[in-house]
């Protein structure tokens, strides 16, 4: 037997009650979009979260865009480690492509330009996260795992070993950016591999493409004292990484697109590190390119590093 | 007499050709950064003239650690009889040690070729427009040229998951 009790499906809802059902959900939305519209217009804590979410490809961004990103970085770097800094976008010089040369001959292994670097650089003080790495190598050994970045005797240099300062060689064909699922990471018209942070995934695959081991992973939120925060910063270089990206050595680009040499070459006691224009012909690295013997590292995996290696002799 | 007035005359003309040549592979310009160090011999020879004669250095002289080129060379290999704080060169002329770079060219030129064309030595401040480099002092003591071995600046830290120690 069914059952009469059950009303029909047809049966209409009372009018009352959907009314309240109505008015509920829009009171619901108003609730809620309206503190994240005001937070995303605003510039709190959430709204900064939340425009560097919604944030475009630093390459698609328009001059607006970029400075409100570049306040917006200031604003959360002042948050985070209560430093004010100076976050700025400078563009590249026309007809410049730059290029380092390391004398080997030279190189002590002092590792002052790994301090400098990493100083100059913003980079975490708790973390394997140094752009340049000094490999102590054995006498007669040219391979890179035989080395010990971690050398740390009495007083270098040591009797049987040279030294091989390593950091990214700004390939002319760079696997990293050929991994990159995203497109956070290429190459900029004056031959420096940059990487768009905000615009950066965390998939690690570029470190694993690239051959010199020249890129690092941000496991943690940068451990960075207060007073050694460097104020001036680029968007693509030294700026405060978040959490979860990856970093790379940008040839010092808030210096040296401003005429400055790297921290790197300029922290260097021995003169080991040459820096330059490598499309300026009078210049100091086509003066090593013409007349001293060379090498790049790795040469034969066909990365065209703009990063060559020579001794005196 | 006149073969040689010819030849006189032609080498004349031929330098004057050559000129515009030269100059016009000059080497680079360049600006010295930093100060030299000044030298103390004058507070004594200034009024006591030095000895010509080559001999092992005593007191006063024994705190000067002379160990330029494997100890062959001695005081006044390099510093003017008459004027110590100028460097005697082979052409008869003197330099001052602002200048010293010219004087270390006279063995090292190959070294000081490089470091005028920028291979070798320090650039400072810019890698663009006017030259600033470091002189042949800031960095070699010319009493003990080579570089001393030094502490290194700290490892970078070790990641607590990967091991990089050497077996």
């Amino acid at each position: 037997m069914p059952n009469h009790n059950i009303p029909p499906s047809s049966t209409p809802i009372d009018p009352v009650r959907r009314t309240l059902v109505k008015g509920m959900a829009i009171a619901t939305a108003a609730v809620t979009t309206g503190p994240v519209l005001a937070a995303m217009s605003g510039d709190g804590a959430v709204g900064d979260e939340l425009q560097t979410l919604l944030q475009k490809h630093y390459r698609r961004m328009s001059k607006e865009e970029i400075d409100q990103a570049l306040a917006r970085i200031e604003r959360q770097a002042m948050r985070t480690y209560g430093r004010k800094i100076i976050c700025k976008d400078t563009q590249p010089i026309l007809g410049v492509t730059f290029a380092f040369a390391l004398n080997l001959s030279k190189c002590k292994g002092f590792r002052h330009c790994v301090t400098a670097c990493t100083q100059e650089n913003n980079c975490n003080r708790g973390e394997t996260t140094t752009n340049i790495r000094v490999v102590a190598m054995p006498q007669g050994e040219r391979s890179l795992p035989k080395g010990d970045p971690y050398y740390h005797p009495e007083k270098v240099p040591e009797p049987g070993h040279w030294y091989l300062p390593v950091q990214c060689q700004q390939c002319d064909n760079p696997p990293c950016v050929q991994a990159c699922p995203v497109g956070a990471t290429w190459r900029e018209p004056d031959g420096i591999v940059t990487i768009d942070y905000d615009w950066c995934i965390g998939c690690r695959y570029c470190g694993v493409a690239c051959p010199y081991w020249a890129r690092h992973f941000n496991w943690h939120l940068p451990l960075l004292p207060k007073e050694e925060i460097t104020e001036e910063t680029h968007y693509l270089g030294n700026r405060p990484r978040p959490i979860g990206v990856m970093e790379k050595c940008t040839f010092c680009i808030q210096r040296t697109r401003k005429g400055l040499l790297p921290a790197c070459q300029a922290a260097c006691p021995t003169g080991a590190r040459i820096f330059g224009n490598l499309l300026d012909p009078t210049g100091e690295i086509r003066y090593i390119l013409e007349n001293k013997s060379i090498f790049r590292l790795q040469e034969e995996q066909g990365t065209e590093p703009k990063f060559w290696y020579f001794t005196d002799i | 007499m006149y073969r040689i007035k010819f030849q006189f005359a032609l080498g004349f003309t031929l330098c004057l050709l050559s000129l515009p040549l030269i100059a016009g592979e000059s080497l680079p310009s360049f600006q010295l950064a930093g100060q030299t160090i000044p030298a103390h011999c004058p507070n004594c020879h200034a009024w006591r003239p030095p000895q010509p004669q080559r001999r092992p250095l005593l007191a006063p002289h024994d705190k000067l650690l002379l160990k330029h080129g494997q100890e062959a060379l001695w005081c006044l290999d390099c510093h003017l009889v008459q004027q110590l704080d100028r460097l005697q060169m082979r052409s008869g002329s003197s330099v001052p040690f602002t200048e010293a770079w010219q004087f270390c060219s006279e063995c090292h030129a190959r070294q000081v070729r490089d470091w005028r064309f920028g291979s070798h030595g320090k650039r400072l401040g810019s890698w663009q427009g006017e030259k600033i480099i470091l002189p042949c002092s800031a960095c070699h003591d010319a009493h003990l040229p080579a570089w001393k071995p030094a502490p290194p600046a700290p490892p970078p830290p070790q990641s607590r998951f990967i091991s990089h120690a050497k077996p």
